[in-house]
């Protein structure tokens, strides 16, 4: 299969994704802002509307989307923090409306459409690898040099702040890699389907292991072997693969907790 | 001037239509140890937030040596409530403790042999010495409290607030961790803030004694204090606490 270029393409940029996916999406399921994060995808959605209606790359008005409302959760969460849930949601929704109103000025584009909503790995120009490789270290040493203040703050978001770590950066920065993520993820699964690839692979990651390095470094190989084998059946069985590489995953997802329920009661 | 650590300039705190603090006015020395009390809901956790610099006060000043609290951050250690963290996180108490270095080790760098020599000396100050690679979620309550505590020692802090550290500890745990506190106070000349329920043994090792309920009610020697605490609950007290040795003398 890897002979052709596009499965080849498709297979990079699976694996490109799995990185920044395992990372971003282990922090989000131990900080528990899986909400967050889809309000930040959803968002997107209106800057790959007014991309289709600029007719420039659709991935940079995504970027561009993702991360204002970034820095409007990080806001948000430091001024008005009861209703900061119910805004997320009000965020999320005016992203989608936006993107379907410059969407229906844009006539002409509405297949380009579906598969930002609902992912088309099988057509990643060498183009989107690129972008994708650059987002990809941008994620990973951010990850790496700020790991110490993610994962205080991810922990203890009080004590955090209590001794002088600057939280509210860091929770800016920390959203703004979510926003690189979701985009990264976009091509692979589309926007809809975002919010489960950065949440079933760490689950998986989490039932198997107590540490967190160990965590996050499965979480990306759990990543890369659920995207390229869901990719590999929606090739076999000609099915979208987006929602093939989903389903794939909650099926990996459902046999770990059943394999790890039972193996708890043979340990009781 | 100088020997003041905490100054609260008639602070007010209100939500809205509710007041939690009001007109707060608070001078706390250095070398201080005072052990602050009063009934749930009277705004003692508010207090220390402020003094934090984690909750703007709607009116009036704070200074913390001398400074704002959010530039004096680093010399304190703080001692949450333990209900609000996240418990499932994976994490061992000695990254816990570490948390504590994270100023020291400076934005973009690890943690140095001597972060990690602060940390080991903290766990070991609080007994926690064998469960230094235990994941927190597998601690009991009284255990998490210990690592809490080490995590503000390992602040190394000139000011440390602890936030009723000693519930749900036994005896000799409580005993030890008001020794330590006694100590540190005393050598190292650490300013203390203590929030506890515990009427029977925080104000025998406290020096001075503050009543907050939304205001302070109360702030001087401890026997003043225990003077006006009797009077206010009468015979009762003698019922709901077994008092503290100093009325003997």
């Amino acid at each position: 299969m890897l002979q052709y270029e596009f499965i080849r393409n498709a297979v990079i940029a699976g694996l490109l994704a799995s990185i920044a996916c395992g990372i971003i999406g282990t922090f989000i399921v131990m900080k528990r802002i899986v909400f967050v994060s889809g309000g930040i995808s959803h968002a997107a959605f209106g800057g790959v509307g007014l991309s289709l209606l600029l007719r420039t790359d659709p991935l940079l008005g995504a970027l561009l989307f993702a991360f204002l409302s970034s820095i409007g959760i990080s806001v948000m969460h430091r001024r008005v923090r009861v209703t900061e849930d119910a805004a997320i949601g009000i965020l999320w929704v005016t992203g989608m409306a936006l993107g379907v109103i410059f969407i229906s000025f844009s006539s002409g584009y509405t297949s380009d459409v579906f598969s930002y909503l609902f992912g088309s790995i099988i057509a990643v120009p060498r183009s989107d690898l690129i972008l994708m490789s650059i987002l990809d270290i941008i994620i990973v040493s951010a990850a790496y040099l700020l790991y110490k203040e993610i994962v205080a703050f991810s922990f203890d978001e009080e004590f955090t702040a209590a001794i002088g770590v600057p939280v509210e950066s860091i929770y800016l920065i920390f959203l703004s890699l979510v926003a690189l993520t979701v985009v990264l993820l976009m091509k692979i699964v589309g926007i809809i389907l975002v919010i489960a690839m950065l949440t079933i692979p760490p689950t998986i990651s989490i039932q198997l292991n107590h540490n967190l390095k160990r965590i996050i470094i499965l979480s990306v190989l759990i990543a890369a072997s659920l995207i390229t084998c869901g990719l590999w059946l929606s090739i076999l069985l000609d099915l979208p693969s987006g929602a093939t590489i989903i389903l794939v995953s909650v099926a990996a997802l459902t046999a770990s907790s059943i394999i790890r329920r039972y193996a708890e009661a043979r340990m009781a | 001037m100088d020997d003041v650590a905490i100054r609260l300039d008639d602070v007010w705190v209100r939500y809205g239509e509710v007041t939690i603090l009001e007109s707060i006015d608070l001078t706390i020395r250095r070398r201080d140890f005072l052990c602050l009390m009063g009934p749930n809901g009277g705004g003692k956790t508010t207090l220390l937030k402020v003094i934090l610099g984690l909750i703007k006060p709607t009116h009036g000043r704070v200074s913390v040596l001398g400074d704002r609290p959010e530039r004096k951050r680093r010399f304190i250690g703080y001692v949450p409530q333990i209900s609000r963290f996240n418990y499932d996180f994976p994490i061992t108490v000695l990254d816990v403790v570490l948390m504590g270095r994270i100023r020291h080790a400076g934005l973009l760098r690890r943690y140095s042999a001597e972060d990690r020599e602060s940390a080991y000396r903290a766990i070991e100050a609080v007994d926690m010495l064998n469960y230094i690679d235990k994941k927190v979620s597998d601690l009991s309550g009284g255990e998490i409290r210990r690592v809490l505590i080490a995590r503000a020692l390992a602040v190394n802090p000139e000011i440390l607030l602890l936030d009723e550290p000693m519930v749900s500890l036994d005896k000799s745990t409580k005993t030890k961790i008001y020794e330590l506190l006694k100590d540190l106070n005393e050598d190292r000349k650490v300013t203390i803030i203590l929030v506890s329920h515990d009427i029977s043994a925080a104000p025998t090792y406290a020096e001075k004694i503050a009543i907050l309920n939304r205001r302070i009610l109360y702030y001087g020697s401890k026997e003043d204090g225990w003077r006006l605490l009797e009077e206010a609950y009468g015979d009762h007290m003698n019922l709901a606490v077994k008092l503290p040795d100093y009325r003997s003398d």
